[in-house]
């Protein structure tokens, strides 16, 4: 039986991997959510700004935090891209997973044919370490992560409940025919959503580069949990969804201290299969 | 003599004499254009005189020929008494390449080695073709990608086998992929090579060979290697370990025997931590070890996890003493940089003496790295995955050119029955399934290198085994 300290450390550790969950899903839940997108590419996108953070450390000798100033704005204009795709075409939520599937491989074939399938890790340096405190340890990584996903989870809210933009959103979220009446411009929203999602992707990219040795297919790791995250959040719920992804989180790290490792992924999923039967809608109000 | 001749010749009318030339010149002719088909590589026209190298069935009907595909007139002209000319017109193709198709992770999950085994591939094959082929044929690889996904191989294998017709096949990268393949192999009676076998008591098929030299009990004989190795080369036992092993059948199998064998060496097991595949979240398993601390941490991993575990123990502020594991990506853990250094692991293959005193390894070396630098790969050193995917050809042509034959039953015997010459040393396939004694040594990260350390006879000239680690600490 694990101490009470190994479970204490197993909770603090769980809250801030599952925020960095939280912070990969919040691409898939903005997209899904309110665009009725299901955007599949932004696996191997997110893999493409772990290579661009790569490329920044290991050729530019920078700090990972500095490819942001590339991978954002151009993740923002590829989002805003597909997003024109998706309105021109009028895209719905099936044709969009079948569309994005197939640029998910055309993506991950194009990773494989720049950088080759070879793993990198990238040097993170002090980001790789932890801060200690007797004898419990908190991840320095792990936590930028967690407090980048509160301050975007805040942020989210205030410009939610507090500007026009906000409450265009959520109108579209709720009824996109009747947002149009009053006034709402969707295919602008729209735009906004996408490119802002390809934002939140790049900077979850970013943390696996940190995290993880990885290769082009990296992406396909995170599909399961993020999927789930997404629902469990409720779709369109950016705070939603960092809260499951800390649910999620602690309930895999209890679950391998208590159990063993290898109950993670079944504890996990359990636990989402009983709240979507319970409550279907996740955590939102909806 | 010459008498003898000359009377002959007055005797044999101008009639029957051509007649008689031209049924000898008939079977010449056959001989040049079975010689040609065989050995010549480039397109060619014209007249040639040649000397009959080989015997090939062949129709001769009027003056043309048919012989391995290529269709060539041939001109017999006699010139009495004796001396015949032929004369081969018409267009000479390259002789038809013996294809050996198999099926690579280029995409997916597994891709990551299976470039590394891509380019190993190539070189062997290019070392065939310089070194004449199969039977004087060139030899031409068909390779499909099976995107890492189980599902594909054994479709593909059989359109190998009964759509393409391949002359051979060899094995896919990978234990459950080489297993997915193996059934189709066993229906269509092919000689069946494969390189990174980890399950040799499920490799039942009578005509399988693993170019990896496990051994058939490698769940004992493994771990007892590698504490023979810390016992002498280091000098030292840890007193307890804990195994942790992922899901993979093979890593599965090696850490089953683990506590059968540390308890003859007096080596506590603490605990035996099972984590699924594809486990990228190490912390839990890391906080677990650093509050058993124990002096040994055996991990029965591959590609990625040794390096996530590390860098897991690191984070939580435990480095065990001493931690070993199967088939790590030695460029993940060199990645980690000075952390990475201690890390023990299996080698059959790396790029230092005593294996680069042999001429063919050298060349195996020398080549690959050159092509796996310019692919871009980020760890670009010969070792264990790279030399078994070479052996695995090297195999293969030693069982054609010693059976002379590409028939898979008589490859296969052949195999059974002799010694083949492989980069890591003489292998051989007479004990249970196919499986010879286990050539598996321990190798260790030192210095941001990966070495084989024990036993002596493979050991880089110097180098002894760490343990324990500098980089110990939390205890």
């Amino acid at each position: 039986m694990p101490s009470t300290t190994a479970i204490i450390q197993s909770l603090l550790t769980g809250t801030l991997v599952g925020g960095f969950y939280g912070l990969f899903a919040l691409g898939l839940t903005l997209s899904w959510g309110v665009l009725d997108i299901i955007n599949m590419s932004y696996f191997p996108f997110a893999v493409l700004s772990a290579y661009i953070a790569y490329a920044t450390m290991t050729i530019l000798g920078f700090d990972p935090f500095i490819s942001l100033i590339f991978s954002i704005p151009s993740f923002f204009i590829i989002g805003l891209l597909m997003q024109i795709f998706f309105n021109r075409f009028k895209i719905d939520i099936f044709r969009s997973l079948i569309i994005t599937f197939a640029l998910f491989i055309v993506v991950e074939n194009t990773l494989s044919y720049i950088w080759t399938a070879d793993v990198r890790r990238a040097p993170v340096g002090f980001l790789g370490g932890s801060l200690f405190i007797d004898s419990m340890y908190i991840p320095i990584g792990e936590l930028i992560a967690f407090f980048i996903g509160i301050i975007i989870v805040l942020g989210n809210n205030i410009i939610l409940k507090r500007t026009k933009l906000g409450l265009a959103l959520r109108a579209v979220a709720e009824n996109r025919e009747a947002s149009a009446m009053w006034g709402v411009n969707y295919s602008r929203i729209a735009l906004i959503v996408g490119g802002l999602s390809m934002c939140y992707v790049a900077l979850a990219g970013m943390f696996i580069a940190i995290f993880y040795p990885f290769t082009p297919s990296q992406g396909s790791v995170f599909i399961g949990r993020i999927f789930a995250v997404t629902i469990f959040g409720g779709l369109g719920s950016v705070t939603g969804a960092f809260i499951a992804g800390i649910i999620l989180g602690v309930a895999e790290s209890l679950a391998a201290i208590l159990f063993a490792p290898s109950w993670s992924p079944l504890v996990a999923f359990l636990l989402l299969l009983i709240i979507l039967v319970v409550k279907p809608t996740g955590l939102t109000w909806r | 003599m010459q008498e003898k001749n000359q009377e002959n010749t007055v005797k044999i009318t101008r009639r029957r004499a051509i007649s008689s030339a031209v049924a000898a010149g008939a079977v010449v002719g056959v001989g040049i254009v079975a010689g040609l088909g065989g050995y010549f590589a480039g397109a060619s026209t014209g007249g040639r005189v040649e000397t009959i190298t080989q015997k090939e069935t062949v129709t001769v009907g009027g003056q043309t020929v048919t012989v391995g595909g290529q269709t060539v007139t041939v001109t017999n002209t006699v010139t009495q008494p004796t001396t015949i000319t032929t004369t081969v017109t018409g267009t000479v193709g390259p002789a038809k390449p013996v294809v050996i198709g198999y099926t690579l992770p280029k995409t997916g999950g597994f891709a990551a080695n299976g470039v590394i085994h891509d380019i190993a591939d190539q070189v062997a094959i290019k070392r065939i073709n310089d070194t004449g082929g199969f039977l004087g044929r060139p030899v031409e690889r068909l390779v499909y990608d099976d995107k890492s996904d189980i599902s594909q191989i054994p479709v593909l294998y059989e359109r190998l086998i009964t759509q393409d017709k391949v002359d051979l096949i060899v094995g896919p990268y990978a234990t459950p992929f080489i297993a997915a393949a193996m059934p189709v192999a066993e229906k269509y009676r092919k000689v069946y090579i494969f390189d990174s076998y980890t399950l040799p008591k499920r490799a039942t098929y009578e005509f399988a060979f693993s170019s990896w030299a496990t051994g058939y009990n490698t769940d004992i004989e493994w771990p007892t290697l590698l504490f023979e190795a810390l016992q002498n080369s280091a000098g030292k036992l840890p007193k307890t370990l804990v195994v942790v092993h992922n899901t993979h059948p093979g890593a599965t199998f090696v850490a089953s025997g683990v506590p059968t064998v540390a308890e003859k060496f007096g080596i506590e097991v603490l605990d035996v931590i099972k984590y699924e595949l594809g486990t990228t979240d190490f912390l839990p398993i890391a906080t677990r070890l650093k509050e058993l601390k124990p002096e040994f941490v055996l991990q029965g991993g591959l590609v990625l996890d040794e390096s996530n575990l590390r860098k897991a123990l690191d984070k939580v502020g435990f480095i065990p003493y001493g931690h070993s594991s199967l088939w790590p990506a030695v460029g993940a853990v060199l990645g980690l940089g000075p952390l990475g250094d201690g890390l023990i692991s299996q080698s059959v293959f790396e790029a230092h003496i005593p294996f680069t005193q042999d001429a063919e390894a050298r060349y195996f070396v020398e080549n690959y790295q050159k092509l796996a630098k310019e692919a871009g790969l980020a760890y670009w050193k010969a070792d264990t995955q790279s030399g078994t995917s070479y052996a695995m050809f090297q195999i293969l042509r030693e069982g054609v050119r010693g059976s002379n034959s590409l028939n898979d039953e008589d490859i296969g015997n052949w195999l059974k029955r002799n010694k083949v010459d492989t980069i890591f040393g003489e292998l051989t396939f007479d004990g249970p399934n196919n499986y010879g004694p286990m050539k598996t040594w321990i190798a260790q990260i030192q210095k941001g290198e990966q070495i084989v350390v024990w036993p002596p006879d493979y050991a880089k000239p110097g180098s002894k085994l760490q343990y324990p680690s500098p980089l110990a600490k939390g205890y």
